[in-house]
């Protein structure tokens, strides 16, 4: 077993890996940029070393700095967490490379499932659906080879100039949609987050929104190449968490559904699915299974799927990491899924089997961020002046925050994932609402009070939800309502309030008067 | 009975909170009177900015903040939003412009210890004036600039409150000459 892991990461998921390190006998190092130095991560960690810089690409992307670090210090694997170096097959490489474990997949499924084209036609030869579509001009050798180059260094290598679709290539493409039939959806070769995606409900407005995912797609990953899909109304958003080892073992821990989503990213993750039938679970299962085995998966990963109003699956694509949501299947399966990484890159067996896995219960996560709802989701960014999560059985914060931390524009707004566990969806709710009420966060303006809202809504109490929820339904940003009187007490009371010095000898100075109280403001004589 | 207006930043309409401090077994107590409504308030002020609200037959934690004139409180799952006067949001305020003649207030709630002056007497800044005690802390009383007292409005082992008034002084110039 290992002794010493480094992290190369920040935030939440730095703290709750050292965390299983920590129980599990093993060191935890930490790296952090300058703004992070007194953040949660380093003071959880048990050494830490500092990057120089502010900005992600200056420090947690430094992936030849980190593996520098981790050479000089006696690390035995580095975890990257999610996002940064997670899905870099290059950096997975360059640590093999180095002499170090990178708890993840092999960089050659790293690199193969982060091209989505790559791993559509992976997924398609297991017999796994696949939304019908149109690859286009992305697809071929040209493709694999330049997706190589994407994922498969370190630094960033210069896009090749792409043939943005013009003449024959767009009378291609409006054919091809007109086969797929409208709506299509065109997306980003290289893309995520929903940049370079445009829903294209009529022919006419096809070659427009072609041009401008294009250059969206350029700007964002350097790589412009769309492609075609049939665009699902409304489907849900479901994914199966998969995990194998060296031994050729391969298990799925069942799905979760994440349809809650605000600018194509999740905020609300829940499991078991509302919407999965036992059947509908055990064959998305099973193909999530079937498709990693023929690629050789090992450690941790999620096979995202759409499912549509009529129970009908898609493969949508993998995430070769843990995923910010995997509290949520740690709640319902009962294993610890960081540990079974470490466990698994260490060589060992996979802890479980597929027939020692069951759902118990009901869990449901909601990402606590930093941002303003009633704004179109603006980050927001200050000093927390309070930072108070709620404590309860059954209710789990995994925070990277701390009263005092400052939200900066550097990172990531994401302050905690909230993840509460109930025997129903129904005991969830009410938990997960009653712990959004204990949730005391100032400073910043978050997204509590909207969460709460939407635990309130009755189509999601229903568990009637899709993906376009959130833009077809209008949440309240605050709690709205009458101001109860113990706030309107509360606030005349703060006014009121002396603020006695913490000297025992009480020289009271100039300033201090000053913050007494209404009677004292505005005499001329100042005590001093 | 002192008026405090509050403003929320929501829809509501501001209201007016008559509030009257008072000691009661050693505790700051406060009646409170709300659209006719009247009833006892007290906080126990847990750090800097949060405070247990006790009303009626409930404790209330809250939590707030202040920036410039806008106070926001955390209270029962909801952060309320209210604009208060500019003066009293101030957390601290560096020693400010010159004020016009007016009245040396008890800066808290407290007894009277020591009278150092009298009518009349001419004083030096940071002359202490008045020593007051409250919770075991002894403080010392005195102005920033050379003045005279023209009254004394309490006592030696007066009890007195918060806001309370103590003497009236008024400036001098120069020359020592009341201004």
């Amino acid at each position: 077993m290992f002794e010493k892991v480094l992290i190369a990461n920040r935030g939440e998921i730095a703290v709750r890996i050292v965390r299983t390190l920590q129980q599990m006998g093993i060191r935890a190092a930490a790296i952090y940029s300058e703004p992070d130095r007194s953040a949660p991560h380093v003071t959880a960690a048990d050494e830490v070393y500092p990057l120089q810089g502010k900005t992600s690409a200056e420090t947690y992307l430094r992936g030849d700095r980190i593996i520098e670090i981790a050479k000089a210090n006696g690390v035995d694997a580095i975890h990257p967490g999610y996002g940064f170096l997670s899905e870099n097959a290059g950096f997975a490489l360059a640590c093999a490379d180095a002499g170090l474990t990178f708890i993840g997949p092999t960089p050659e499924v790293i690199r193969r499932m982060g091209d989505k084209l790559e791993a559509k036609k992976v997924f398609s030869e297991a017999g796994v659906p696949i939304v019908p579509g149109w690859a286009g001009d992305a697809e071929g050798k040209n493709v694999t080879k330049q997706s190589r180059d994407r994922k498969g260094a370190v630094s960033h290598p210069v896009p090749e100039p792409l043939p943005h679709g013009r003449g024959s290539d767009q009378k291609n493409i409006a054919n091809e949609a007109d086969k797929i039939g409208y709506p299509v959806l065109i997306k980003a070769a290289a893309g995520g987050g929903g940049k370079g995606m445009r829903v294209v409900r009529e022919k006419s407005e096809l070659s427009d929104a072609v041009e401008s995912a294009q250059r969206e797609a350029q700007s964002a990953f350097g790589d412009g190449r769309v492609f075609l899909e049939k665009f699902i109304e409304r489907p849900r958003h479901v994914e199966i968490q998969i995990f194998g080892d060296h031994h050729g073992h391969v298990v799925h821990l069942f799905e979760r559904e994440c349809s809650i989503q605000r600018r194509h990213q999740k905020i609300i993750e829940e499991s078991p699915s509302p919407a999965l039938t036992p059947d509908l679970r055990k064959r998305m299962g099973e193909a999530a299974v079937k498709a990693a085995k023929a690629i050789g998966y090992t450690n941790a990963g999620t096979v995202e799927f759409m499912v549509d109003g009529n129970g009908a699956f898609y493969f949508l694509e993998v995430n070769t990491r843990l995923q910010v949501e995997h509290p949520v299947t740690e709640m319902v399966v009962g294993h610890d899924l960081v540990r079974a990484q470490i466990l698994v890159a260490a060589g060992n067996e996979l802890p479980f089997t597929q027939s020692d896995l069951s759902q118990t219960g009901h869990a449901l996560e909601c990402r606590i961020y930093a941002e303003d709802a009633a704004k179109g989701f603006l980050p927001s960014t200050g000093t927390l002046a309070h930072y108070v999560p709620p404590v309860g059985p059954n209710i789990r914060v995994d925070s990277g925050v701390v009263s005092g931390s400052e939200v900066s524009v550097y990172y990531d707004p994401m302050l905690a994932k909230l993840i509460v566990w109930g025997r129903t969806r129904e005991e969830a709710i009410a938990r997960m609402s009653w712990a959004l009420d204990h949730f005391v966060v100032m400073g910043v303006t978050t997204n509590i009070e909207f969460l709460r809202n939407l635990m309130s809504h009755s189509d999601f109490r229903a568990g009637r939800v899709h993906t376009q929820f959130l833009q077809e339904q209008t949440i309240l940003a605050t709690r709205g309502g009458d101001i109860p009187e113990a706030a309107w007490i509360a606030a005349a009371l703060v006014t009121q309030r002396p603020t006695p010095s913490r000297n025992q000898q009480m020289p009271c100075d100039g300033t201090s008067l000053n913050r007494l109280g209404p009677w004292t403001v505005g005499t001329p004589w100042r005590v001093s | 009975m002192p008026k405090v207006s509050l403003h929320s930043l929501s829809d509501a309409p501001p209201i007016e909170i008559d509030v009257a401090r008072r000691t009661a077994d050693g505790h700051e107590v406060f009646q409170v009177t709300v659209n006719g409504d009247s009833f006892e308030a007290r906080v126990e002020w847990a750090a800097e900015s949060e405070g247990i609200l006790h009303l009626r037959n409930r404790a209330v934690r809250f939590f707030f903040t202040r920036e410039e004139d806008v106070l926001s409180i955390w209270i029962e799952g909801r952060i309320q939003r209210f604009r208060v006067p500019r003066r009293l949001a101030r957390r601290s305020e560096s020693a400010g412009p010159a004020l016009p003649a007016g009245d040396l207030m008890a800066p808290m709630p407290g007894t009277i210890l020591k009278i150092n002056v009298r009518a009349g007497d001419a004083f030096t800044a940071h002359q202490p004036l008045i020593i007051m005690e409250s919770m075991k802390m002894e403080m010392t009383l005195s102005s920033p600039r050379p003045g005279r007292v023209s009254e004394i409005t309490c006592r030696v082992g007066e009890l007195v409150e918060l806001g309370k008034l103590l003497a009236k002084l008024e400036d001098m110039d120069d020359h020592g000459q009341p201004s």
